[in-house]
C-alpha cells in the first residue's frame, strides 16, 4: 500500500508540474505577443522597443525575474529588457520561422524560456528574421511545485493513516469469526467444550463441520488405542495367571508344557489381534480414496512367492481406476488377510472381482477360491477373534476377525458365502462410496 | 545345507542356531546387517533367515543389497511386524517368504526346507535317485525300501548331492555347504565320508551311486 501511495504522489506531482509548465508557456507566449505589439522595425533593419510602452512592468524592473531578449538569426543580441541588464541568453537550437521553443535554461539564474522565431517584412519588402525570447526564473515555478508537493504529501499522509485505521478495523471485524473458531479450538484443547458449536458465518460453517469431523476421528482413534491397551492388559492377565500356576505346580511337567504352549499361543493371538486392531485407521472421514488394483497386484505378487509350491492361478478382474473409500494401510490389511486366507485354503484358483449385485451407494470387492469353503453355521464364529475353522492351518481366525472389525469401523460389511463359480469360499466386502459422510 | 541367520537378539539367535545345527545344517550367524552382508557375499549359502529389525540397517535393506550383488539363494524374513504393508515391502525387496514372531521352530524348519527344495527345482520333500529315497523333512534315507542309518555329516553330503542330482559338485563346493565358517575343516574327511556313504548305499558294489570325476568332483544320478 505504501508503494501505491508513493506512486500516486509521484503521478500527481508530475501532472501538476506539466500543467504548471504549460500555463507558464502560455503566459510567456502572451508576453511575446505583447512585446511584439510595441516593437517597431526601423529602416536599417533594427528592431526598436521602448521600455515605456512595455505592457509588463516586470520587464522594466531589474532583477524582477522576467526577462526579454531579441536576437538576430545569427545569434547577435540586438535588444534586451531593462530587467535583463547584465544577463546573457543562450539560444538552444535553430528554430524555424513561426516556431516556438520552450526550454529550461541552465544559465545563472536557471530559467524557463520561450523562444519565438519571427520574420518581419519591412516597408521595402525586405525580410528580417529575429528570435524573440521571454524567460522567467525557474524559482517561481519551482516554488509553486514545492508548495503543491508539500500540500499533497500532507493530505496523502492524513488519508493513508485514516485508510489504514479503517482497513485495520475492517480486517479485525472480518476476522472475528476466525478468532472465535480459534478460541473455541483452544477451549476444546482445555476440555471446556467437546465440539465447535458457535454460530459462525456461512463461509466458515463448512470449515467448522470438517474440523468437528477431524476432532471426532482423532478422538475415536485415541479411544480405540486406550481401549486396546486396556483390553490387551486385561486379556493377558488370565494366561499369565495360568502360567504362574504352571510354575508353582512344578512336578506336573508334561501337562505344564502343554498348558504353557496353549497359553503362549493364546497370548500371542491376543497381542496380534490387539496390535492390528489398534493400528487400524477405520474412520472413513479422513481416510481418502485408494485405487485398489496396484495394491492387489503387490499383494498377489508377494503371495505368489510365499505359496510358490501351490502354483496358484490368480484371476484379477478389476477396472484400472476402481477405488474404495479406505485408508491405504487398512486396505492392505483387508485385502492381505483375505487373499492370504484364500491362498491357504484354495486348491489352485483364486478370483478377485467386483460383484454384480453391489448396491449403488457402495463399493464392493469379492475374493473367492476353489477350496473346501466354510460351513455357513460356522461363519459367525469364524469372524470372532481366536476361533479357527481348522486347527491344522495357522492364523485363520485372527485374520478374518481383523478384516471384519476394520470393515465394520468403516461402516461397511464383510459377508461370507459359497462361491458359485469356484465352489469354495467367497468373501464380499462392501464399503460406502462416499468418503467423509 | 548351509544357512545364514541374521538376528540381533542374541538369545533368539542362539536358539535358532542350535536348532538348525541339530537338524544337520551348517549355520553361520550375524548380529547386524554389516556382518550379514559380508557373510552373504563371501560364502556360498543355501538359504538365509534374516530379521527385519537390525541395529545398523534394516533387514529389508540387507536383502536389497544381497540381491543387487546377484545373490540368488532364498531368503526368509523374520518379523515382529504383522502389518501387510511391511510384509509386502520385505517380499518386494527380494525375500521369498516371511515368518511372524513368535514362531514355531518346526514351522521355520518346514519353510526353510520348502524354500531350499524350490530353489533347486524340487517341490516334493522326498528325493529319489535309482534305488535311493531321501526324505528331507524327516531326514530319513531308504535304499531298496530299507531304512539306512547315516551319521549327521554322511546325511549332509548325501542330501546336498541328491538336491543337485546330475551336477558335478567339487570337493570345495561340498565342503563349503556342509561346514559353517568357523568349522575346522579337513579335506580328507570328505573323502572318508564319500567312501563310507558308498559302502552303506551299495554294500555289494553293484550300483555305484556316487560317481567320482577325477579332478572335478562328485556326481549322483544321471
Amino acid at each position: 500500500m505504501a508503494i501505491a501511495f508513493a506512486v500516486m504522489a509521484l503521478v500527481l506531482e508530475q501532472g501538476f508540474r506539466k500543467s504548471a509548465e504549460q500555463a507558464l508557456q502560455e503566459r510567456l507566449q502572451v508576453q511575446i505577443y505583447a512585446l511584439l505589439s510595441v516593437a517597431e522595425l526601423l529602416p536599417n533593419g533594427r528592431l526598436k522597443i521602448s521600455d515605456e510602452f512595455l505592457h509588463e512592468p516586470r520587464l522594466a524592473t531589474p532583477g524582477s525575474g522576467l526577462y526579454a531578449f531579441v536576437h538576430k538569426k545569427n545569434g547577435v543580441m540586438i535588444w534586451r529588457s531593462a530587467s535583463a541588464l547584465g544577463l546573457k541568453n543562450s539560444l538552444n537550437t535553430d528554430p524555424k520561422p513561426g516556431e516556438s521553443l520552450f526550454v529550461r535554461q541552465l544559465d545563472e539564474p536557471s530559467r524557463f524560456a520561450l523562444q519565438y522565431d519571427i520574420i518581419w517584412e519591412g516597408d521595402s519588402g525586405k525580410e528580417y528574421e529575429f528570435i524573440v525570447t521571454i524567460a522567467e526564473e525557474a524559482r517561481f515555478l519551482d516554488q509553486q511545485i514545492e508548495t503543491f508537493r508539500q500540500t499533497l504529501y500532507y493530505w496523502l499522509l492524513i488519508f493513508a493513516v485514516f485508510f489504514l485505521i479503517i482497513l485495520f478495523a475492517v480486517i479485525r471485524w472480518g476476522l472475528r469469526p476466525l478468532r472465535e473458531i480459534g478460541n473455541d479450538l483452544h477451549a476444546i484443547e482445555q476440555g471446556e467444550i467437546e465440539f465447535l458449536k458457535g454460530s459462525y458465518s456461512s463461509e466458515l460453517q463448512l470449515l467448522a463441520h470438517n474440523l468437528n469431523g477431524l476432532i471426532n476421528s482423532e478422538r475415536a482413534h485415541l479411544t480405540r488405542y486406550r481401549n486396546t491397551l486396556a483390553d490387551l492388559a486385561h486379556s493377558l492377565k488370565t494366561p499369565l495367571a495360568i502360567l504362574r500356576g504352571c510354575l508353582e505346580a512344578g512336578d506336573k511337567i508334561v501337562s505344564s508344557r502343554e498348558t504353557i504352549q496353549n497359553q503362549v499361543d493364546r497370548m500371542n493371538d491376543i497381542v496380534e489381534y490387539q496390535l492390528q486392531s489398534a493400528a487400524a485407521k477405520g474412520q472413513k472421514q479422513i481416510s481418502g480414496r485408494i485405487v485398489v488394483l496396484p495394491v492387489l497386484e503387490k499383494i498377489i505378487h508377494s503371495l505368489e512367492k510365499v505359496y510358490g509350491n501351490k502354483n496358484i492361478r490368480f484371476e484379477l478382474v478389476i477396472p484400472e481406476h476402481f477405488s474404495m473409500c479406505c485408508d491405504e494401510g487398512d486396505f492392505y490389511e483387508i485385502a492381505g488377510n483375505l487373499l492370504d486366507n484364500a491362498c491357504k485354503w484354495c486348491k489352485s484358483k483364486i478370483k478377485i472381482t467386483i460383484p454384480n449385485n453391489c448396491h449403488y451407494n457402495y463399493s464392493c470387492l469379492s475374493i473367492e477360491d476353489d477350496g473346501p469353503g466354510i460351513a455357513l453355521e460356522n461363519l459367525d464364529n469364524i469372524l470372532k477373534r481366536g476361533v479357527r475353522a481348522d486347527q491344522n492351518i495357522d492364523g485363520h481366525g485372527i485374520g478374518l476377525a481383523v478384516v471384519n472389525e476394520l470393515v465394520n469401523l468403516m461402516g461397511g460389511t464383510l459377508k461370507g458365502e459359497k462361491s458359485q463359480e469356484l465352489g469354495g469360499m467367497k468373501w464380499v466386502i462392501s464399503i460406502e462410496q462416499r468418503c467423509g459422510e | 545345507m548351509r544357512i545364514l541367520v541374521v538376528e540381533d537378539e542374541q538369545v533368539l539367535c542362539q536358539q535358532i542356531q542350535d536348532f538348525f545345527t541339530q537338524k544337520g545344517f551348517a549355520v553361520d550367524v550375524a548380529h547386524n546387517g554389516t556382518d550379514g552382508l559380508h557373510i552373504g557375499n563371501e560364502y556360498p549359502l543355501d538359504i538365509a533367515v534374516i530379521d527385519i529389525g537390525l541395529p545398523d540397517f534394516s533387514g529389508v535393506e540387507l536383502i536389497k543389497q544381497l540381491r543387487q550383488k546377484n545373490k540368488a539363494f532364498p531368503i526368509l524374513i523374520l518379523t515382529a511386524r504383522t502389518r501387510w504393508q511391511d510384509k509386502v515391502e520385505g517380499l518386494d525387496a527380494g525375500a521369498d517368504d516371511y515368518l511372524v514372531k513368535p514362531f514355531y521352530f518346526e514351522e521355520l524348519l518346514a519353510r526353510v526346507n520348502a524354500l531350499i527344495r524350490r530353489s533347486v527345482g524340487n517341490a516334493h520333500p522326498v528325493l529319489t535317485c535309482k534305488n535311493i529315497e531321501l526324505n528331507s523333512v524327516s531326514q530319513e534315507v531308504f535304499v531298496d525300501k530299507q531304512k539306512l542309518e547315516l551319521t549327521a555329516f554322511e546325511y549332509k553330503v548325501l542330501e546336498y548331492l541328491m538336491f543337485h542330482q546330475g551336477e558335478v559338485i567339487s570337493k570345495a563346493t561340498l565342503t563349503e555347504h556342509i561346514y559353517n565358517e568357523d568349522y575346522d575343516r579337513d579335506s580328507n574327511v570328505l573323502e572318508v565320508f564319500i567312501g563310507r556313504l558308498r559302502k552303506k548305499l551299495d554294500p555289494e558294489g553293484k550300483t555305484d551311486p556316487i560317481e567320482t570325476l577325477r579332478g572335478r568332483g562328485y556326481r549322483i544320478g544321471e
